[in-house]
């Protein structure tokens, strides 16, 4: 097993290389960071070369990207590339430096790290949510199949699969934020009347005195996207756990199960749903990378500050290396996602050797 | 039996802790739809930007809803009434008279040293993306003042804008402690917007990128108005767009709306009309006529297809139609709230017949497709604009009116980058561009300028933008040398007769057919959105944004 790890991740080193160089292209075909400038008439050309110069971005582009990527730098290509200890540079993402912003000067880590704890709050809540509530619905819906809550689930399924992110998202802010009902807040992370702006050194204090009121405060405003993410992303899963524990039923071991007059519960527990779970945890694995990366439409419809809500910032904004750190996290945790998933399999599963 | 207990107690006893949370003291939170990119305000280009610098800085003098100007940070307005300006050689002299005692939020005194070094700050070459550019700035040859508060702006010429050329006045101590090169990024870092200093009656604390500013009751800024703010606390918080800002409102969640206009009036139902602050803005929509591309394209003819044009365009129509009945149709691109503006007649109503008699007489006749034509050519005009849909709407239904009386004009939806792309920004050729004249017509909006010299680049030969350096902004291409004399007569005078005589003149001109540089379409609308609770605002057409005043709003 421990070879087999090893292996994938050499394989991921070529793999993440050229997510890097294909996005990077990609990055700088979207537009350039002097685009700001391009609705203001009074900006020279001389102060656009200045910016240009001052940020790298009139060196040719495979010389942008290899400083990017840290190989390049003042000192001989191959020695920039170790690590700084053995006598390398300190810049560029093989030294663990993302760069800085573009557009405001600000440490691209230091701008990934606000960011992730409001989309890990988001996210992890969701797919907790999402994923347990599939399994259960996926399962009972199987073993009940054709029973009204069977129908019920699919057509559930096929409304919350249809509908477009933003517009449930508006939706329910319509009918659950504002007047009559007004139960839950329609954006942010806090009641600014209340609580201090999320992730500050006030709030960290105000959550330091006052816990339960912090918790109840954010609580409430998760309620609506993480309904949101909720409602769109249950349909697949569920419909996926209920095809698999379908299968999973159909198989002769759980009809010897049934015939050595094991009770139904166990039958279905033991036999049926540890067997159908194996093909659900590599499909749950691979929704990994989403928790990490944002929900850019619910991020933006809520107000959420996270990843996504930055990512579509810097779009607009041009912000290239901000775009490229969050990529490159996403691309990391995609390759990490399917070798966990590939690795839980094999846990899961004993007939399964990867050695 | 006990786990159900505990579960009912930890339930209870966040419910309990929810509710028990003190109130804090009082604090209003407004409401914005962007992030601002900065809070400096030279380097402000967003009305967000704007908005939220208007509440931190203050300008030497203000301007008041009624567009009058009032001192802020001086004792008086300086006029030549009043000795302050006076004319020295081929330039002048302007005195400030700074208010005395009054601090920054750092503590230190306000002195003509800040005005001094704002200047410089200004003039260093390694200033980029200053959004209003240098003008003005330029013709100061030096400030005297010192550490003291009666500062003398010398001008090598007669530069009309002093009034409002200090917007806002900046902390020299603190921006010298800041490599100019560097300003974008670390002066009024937006990641530590708490290392700045300011003189405005609200001072950053925190900020949470894309959510929320924090600020609090700047407790030096009582030096200068003579009393605190009455508010503790003001409160930005930042939404995606004004879709689900609106339903913010409406959900309760804050207290004034900002940065909504006309576009935004059919979503404010279900609100209440109190609530509702709804001004005409300085704004207004146009209609640009490119003289040097109808010229080349028509020949001697352009003149009288513009004038065409012009009568065919149904205002009305466009106000009643695509604007929902929002606004109103505007024959003076000069607000009526400004001091100079005046009285002009003629009537806003289009006469397509009136239209046809003009191109008939010219020789254009209409041919088998519907389209009149002369000499082989057809009557074809190459409309642009941005890509705001009531825009495009408008334009569709322009391009309707016009083909009624045979004229064909393509529209073409560009993205604003190209429309309004400096002349190094864009290629020569990018189409729809203004300022390299690659359109014939094009809508797009203009700021009824406040100050009168707030026309001189946009209307003079001088400002035409095809000779270098690039930088003017007479993208109509419009050369009319009594257009030219009269702005060189406000250029040149300090003196409100005169001033005022040559806009009346300016006006005189804009309303006969040698307007052939545009047509006003109407007057655009500022709106805000304001809870009961929440006491004198006032809103302001001007740039200081509905924040000019914000140190005397009181909240309930």
């Amino acid at each position: 097993m421990i070879k087999y790890v090893v292996r994938r991740m050499i394989q991921a080193i070529p793999v993440l290389f050229l997510i890097t160089v294909f996005t990077f292209l990609l990055m700088h075909v979207q537009g350039d960071p002097t685009q700001r400038f391009a609705q203001n008439a009074r900006v020279s050309q001389a102060q656009i070369a200045a910016f240009e110069h001052r940020w790298g971005l009139d060196d040719p582009l495979p010389i942008q990207y290899c400083k990017w990527l840290g190989v390049c730098g003042d000192k001989p290509i191959v020695v920039n590339a170790l690590p700084q200890a053995l006598g390398g540079g300190d810049n560029g993402i093989l030294h663990g430096d993302f760069g800085y912003s573009v557009f405001d000067g600000r440490l691209v880590t230091d701008i990934i790290a606000q960011r992730m704890l409001p989309t890990l709050i988001l996210t992890v809540t969701a797919y907790l949510i999402w994923v347990t509530i599939a399994i259960l619905a996926g399962v009972y819906a199987a073993v009940k199949r054709y029973s009204l809550f069977d129908s019920g689930l699919t057509i559930f399924n096929y409304v919350g699969y249809s509908l477009p992110t933003f517009w449930l998202g508006l939706m329910l802010i319509t009918f659950l934020s504002v007047p009559p009902l007004r139960w839950f807040p329609a954006s942010g992370m806090n009641d600014p009347y209340t609580t201090p702006a999320f992730g500050t050194n006030s709030y960290w204090a105000f959550f330091g005195q006052n816990p339960f009121f912090a918790i109840f405060d954010l609580g409430r405003h998760l309620v609506l996207p993480v309904l949101t993410l909720v409602t769109v992303s249950i349909a697949g899963d569920s419909r996926f756990v209920r095809s698999s524990m379908l299968d999973s039923l159909s198989q002769d071991y759980v009809k010897t199960a049934r015939a050595k007059g094991l009770p139904e519960r166990r039958v279905i527990l033991r036999h049926a749903l540890r067997n159908a779970l194996l093909p659900v945890i590599t499909n749950i694995g691979l929704e990994i990378p989403f928790l990490f990366s944002g929900a850019i439409v619910t991020e933006t419809i809520f107000a959420w500050p996270g990843m996504g809500r930055q990512f579509i910032e810097s779009v607009g904004h041009t912000d290239y290396p901000v775009l490229m750190g969050i990529l490159l996290i996403a691309a990391v945790s995609i390759v990490f996602a399917n070798l966990l998933a590939d690795i839980l399999y094999a846990v899961v599963d004993p007939r399964v050797k990867y050695d | 039996m006990y786990r159900r207990l505990f579960s009912v107690l930890a339930v209870g006893a966040l419910i309990v802790g929810a509710c028990s949370s003190s109130t804090p003291s009082k604090k209003i939170v407004l409401a914005e739809w962007q992030y601002p990119d900065t809070v400096n305000p030279y380097l402000a280009q967003a009305e967000t930007d704007i908005e939220v610098a208007g509440s931190m800085f203050h300008n030497l003098v203000d301007v008041t809803p009624d567009l009058r100007t009032i001192p802020t940070l001086v004792t008086e307005v300086p006029t030549l009434a009043n000795n302050d300006v006076k004319m020295v050689g081929a330039g002048m002299d302007v005195t400030w008279k700074l208010k005395s005692g009054m601090q920054w939020s750092d503590g230190s005194a306000i002195t003509c040293d800040d005005l001094s070094g704002t200047w410089k700050w200004i003039m260093d070459p390694d200033n980029t993306g200053l959004a209003g550019g240098t003008i003005g700035w330029e013709d100061v040859t030096g400030i005297d003042g010192g550490s003291g508060t009666t500062c003398t702006m010398h001008f090598g010429k007669v530069y009309e804008g002093y009034l409002y050329l200090v917007a806002p006045l900046l902390p020299a101590k603190y921006i010298q402690s800041i490599a100019v090169k560097d300003a974008p990024t670390k002066l009024y870092p937006m990641g530590d917007l708490k290392s700045g200093v300011y003189d405005g009656p609200y001072i950053p604390t925190e900020a949470q990128a894309d959510a929320q500013i924090t600020t609090v009751a700047n407790s030096k800024w009582s030096t200068i108005s003579g009393h605190a703010p009455y508010v503790d606390q003001v409160i930005w918080k930042y939404y995606a767009d004004a879709a689900t800002m609106l339903q913010g409102y409406k959900a309760g969640e804050y207290d004034v709306a900002q940065d909504l206009n006309d576009a935004d009036i059919p979503s404010l139902a279900g609100i209440d009309l109190n609530e509702q602050v709804i001004h005409d803005s300085l704004t207004y929509e146009l209609h640009q006529f490119n003289n040097k591309a109808l010229s080349d394209k028509f020949g001697a003819d352009y003149k009288t297809i513009i004038k065409a044009v012009k009568l065919a365009t149904d205002r009305q129509a466009i106000a009643a139609g695509p604007l929902g009945g929002n606004v109103s149709v505007t024959n003076n691109y000069i607000s009526p709230l400004t001091w100079y503006y005046k009285v002009e007649g003629g009537s806003t109503a289009a006469d397509p017949k009136a239209a046809t008699a003009l191109l008939t007489a010219a020789g254009w006749a209409l041919g088998s497709d519907g389209y009149l034509a002369k000499a082989g050519k057809t009557l074809e005009l190459e409309y642009c604009t941005t890509t705001r849909q009531v825009r495009q709407d408008t334009l569709k239904l322009v391009a309707s009116q016009l083909k009624a009386i045979g004229i064909k004009a393509n529209v073409t939806a560009a993205p604003s980058g190209d429309v309004f792309g400096g002349w190094d920004a864009v290629k020569a050729d990018t189409k729809c561009n203004l300022v390299h004249g690659t359109f014939d017509v094009a809508e797009f909006a203009y700021v009824s300028p406040l100050d009168p010299l707030g026309g001189y680049n946009v209307y003079t030969t001088q400002g035409i933008p095809d000779a270098a350096p690039h930088n003017g902004q007479n993208t109509a291409r419009i050369s009319l040398p009594a257009l030219d004399d009269a702005y060189n007569a406000v250029k040149n005078s300090v003196d409100p007769a005169v001033v005022k005589a040559a806009m009346g003149t300016i006006q005189d001109i804009y309303v006969t057919d040698q307007n052939t540089y545009e047509l006003p379409l109407y007057m655009r609308k500022d709106v805000w959105l304001v809870k009961p609770r929440i006491h004198n605002f006032t809103g302001n057409p001007t740039t200081s944004a509905g924040e000019w005043n914000i140190g005397d709003w009181t909240a309930d």
